[in-house]
């Protein structure tokens, strides 16, 4: 690849078609689709095993796809090797090349590229002002803090301005404040020099908190991809809700879809009928059916609220986390408790619910969100 | 604890400082303890020209040896290791496998062998037999270092740009240097040591050091072989010495 004046290269579109893999009988990656904006970080979160670092190894071109294309730009870059596929990527353990200093490691592209010395002397400074460690050129990597690791490993891989930045759980060997920090970090330089990335990672917190796009993985499919806030707040599977965080399940019977964007999911506990509206979900056949509520979108209320979706409970337990009250609420008829998260609006630890009370429990027709198995 | 380390002064340790104390004795036969001191048999090993002969051959040998195992080794413990060779184990197995042949027999097979190519008893045999025996150490402490660093320095370097040629040269080379020294070593140690293959291809100009030792032992017991052991194992510790400075003797453990 001729890349001598590469220096403002722009950010490239990324897309996977019909991308599949299998180590012999384990399928690490089913045939999956995927379209990565220029200039968007994207993560790709899910549990240990999914394949996440499968369907980064088979973008670098480490892996060869049993079926399906990797473009990049536009360009079908399926049969290259990984050398010559202009990408940028951090492992998780730096991977930073131990003989050679850090000024000599930043360079290591460039000289790939047989770029001139003084364009390398220019390229590594204004590197490592990026990830503002100027001055450590002489040193060896050992001679390092992780954290400085870790930004060196990332202006050695964003030294050639690749096209596509790939990080493997890049912030996975820090310590919890330092990798808040470096996520800051992380999000900073990007914004800055607008490169199309993906991010694998299996936190949570981290994935929502950094990206644009997330896709939650789990067993080598894409069970969703969206904004964040899509999917924190409208989990279609089962999985992701759970993946993504307490979220209560309440399981029923759901009305046949009808033109109308409403569905009404009657729950049985006990003797006990209770109908629930949600929002459209048309893919959803009628029958057995599982809705998921956020905790914090529940509202208690001693008296019965003139609302739709209330079910009633007893408190039985309450603990106060800082900004919020978190009770649990067992429901006649129901095994598992309901979780209802009560932003503390007065400046008080008290419960506002004491245990052993009665409650209302409701939330709004949009906050049930009808999920697939 | 102790009794291990008076033990191991009394079994390792003592028949060396014997050797070594008999070459600066005064007297015309092997002494212990020696009577007087003096240089006169390493004077005699210098003058008496097998002997210095036999030893230039011996370094030549071993130095000789060492390369070409290298030279042959270190691919080979690469790709077993790592590359996507089909029957990667099996290929290991046979690479170690002259470590666990009497070395009589090996040599025995190789001179017929070697015959019937033509080289008989050669410089060339010679070096082709102690490459045979020297392999599997720099094998094995190759592939040992080559183990223990993870693929991911290789992978770095490919996704920067670098082709095959240029991760060997710039990645691995010199992160897989400690295990090439040690091997070099080894099979430098395994060469000048050795006799019952160098014995098949003895000649007047391809005798080694040890073969005639041997044969000097069979006609006379002076101390001037006491003299020649000396400087055998003077040339070994130099050797580990240099290792030991650049290296660390850990190096030399290969990593499981
Ligand atoms: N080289 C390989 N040979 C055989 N199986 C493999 C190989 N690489 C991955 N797998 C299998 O493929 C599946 C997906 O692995 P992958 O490494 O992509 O998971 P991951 O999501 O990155 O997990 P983690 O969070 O633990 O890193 C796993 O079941 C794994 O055992
Ligand atoms: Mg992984």
């Amino acid at each position: 690849m001729s890349s001598n004046n590469n220096t403002d290269r722009q950010s490239l579109e990324l897309v996977l078609r019909g991308i599949s893999k299998r180590f012999g009988d384990v399928v690490a990656l089913e045939p999956s689709d995927l379209v990565v904006k220029p200039g968007v970080l994207l993560s790709l979160l899910g549990p240990s095993g999914c394949g996440k670092t499968t369907t980064l190894r088979v973008i670098a071109g480490f892996e060869a796809a049993d079926t399906g294309s990797v473009l990049i730009g536009g360009k079908d870059v399926t049969l290259l090797p990984p050398n010559k596929r202009g990408l940028g990527m951090v492992f998780q353990n730096y991977s930073l090349f131990p003989h050679m200093t850090v000024a000599d490691n930043v360079a290591f592209g460039l000289r790939m590229e047989k770029a001139s010395e003084q364009e390398i002397k220019r390229r590594v400074g204004e590197m490592l002002d990026l990830v503002q460690l100027p001055g450590v050129e002489k040193r060896f990597p050992n001679q390092l803090s992780g954290g400085q690791q870790q930004r060196i490993a990332l202006a050695r891989s964003l030294v050639t301005n690749p096209s596509v930045l790939l990080l493997d759980e890049p912030l996975g060997a820090l310590d919890k404040n330092l990798r808040e920090t470096m996520q800051f970090e992380l999000r900073r330089i990007q914004n800055t020099l607008g490169i199309t990335t993906i991010l694998v990672t299996h936190d949570q917190e981290e994935a929502l908190t950094l990206s644009d796009q997330v896709v939650v993985m789990d067993q080598g499919r894409f069970q969703q991809i969206g904004t964040p806030s899509e999917v924190y707040e409208s989990p279609e599977t089962r999985f992701v809700s759970e993946f993504l965080g307490t979220s209560n399940l309440l399981s029923g019977d759901i009305s046949a879809p009808t033109d109308s964007d409403d569905r009404k999911v009657t729950l049985q506990y006990g003797e006990v009928k209770t109908v629930i509206e949600s929002p459209g979900a048309p893919s959803i056949p009628a029958g057995p059916a599982t809705i998921a509520i956020r905790p914090e979108k529940i509202v208690l209320s001693k008296r019965s609220p003139e609302m739709r979706n209330v079910l009633q409970g007893i408190v039985k337990g309450h603990v106060f986390r800082g900004s919020y009250h978190a009770y649990e609420i067992s429901v006649a008829g129901r095994d598992d408790p309901i979780f209802v998260y009560d932003q503390a609006g007065e400046r008080s630890t008290d419960a506002v619910h004491p245990i052993g009370s009665g409650v209302y429990l409701t939330w709004k027709r949009e906050n049930s969100v009808v999920l697939r198995d | 604890m102790l009794i291990y380390v008076v033990l191991f002064f009394i079994f390792l340790l003592g028949p060396i400082f014997i050797v070594v104390s008999i070459s600066f004795t005064e007297t015309e036969f092997v002494a212990f303890p020696p009577q007087g001191f003096s240089w006169k048999w390493y004077q005699r090993f210098f003058e008496y020209e097998p002997f210095i002969d036999s030893f230039i051959v011996s370094v030549e040998l071993a130095i000789a040896t060492a390369l070409l195992a290298v030279a042959l080794g270190v691919p080979a413990a690469l790709a077993v290791t790592r590359g996507r060779v089909p029957y990667a184990n099996t290929i290991m197995t046979f690479l170690l496998s002259p470590l666990s042949m009497p070395l009589i027999v090996v040599g025995f097979a190789l001179l017929f062998y070697l015959s019937a190519l033509g080289l008989g008893v050669s410089f060339v045999s010679l070096l082709i037999a102690h490459t045979v025996i020297s392999l599997p150490y720099v094998v094995r402490t190759v592939a040992g270092v080559y183990r223990g660093i993870s693929p991911d320095y290789e992978e770095s370097a490919a996704v920067l740009g670098a082709n095959r040629m240029q991760i060997f040269w710039y990645v691995t080379l010199p992160m897989i240097k400690p295990g090439i020294f040690a091997g070099m070593l080894f099979a430098m140690l395994i060469s000048i040591d050795n006799l019952p293959i160098s014995f098949f291809f003895g000649s007047a100009d391809t005798n080694t050091l040890p073969v005639v030792m041997l044969s000097y032992l069979e006609h006379q017991f002076d101390p001037s072989v006491a003299a020649a052991s000396s400087i055998q194992l003077i040339v070994a510790i130099i050797g580990l010495f240099i290792v030991e400075r650049i290296y660390g003797l850990d190096a030399m453990a290969p990593a499981s």
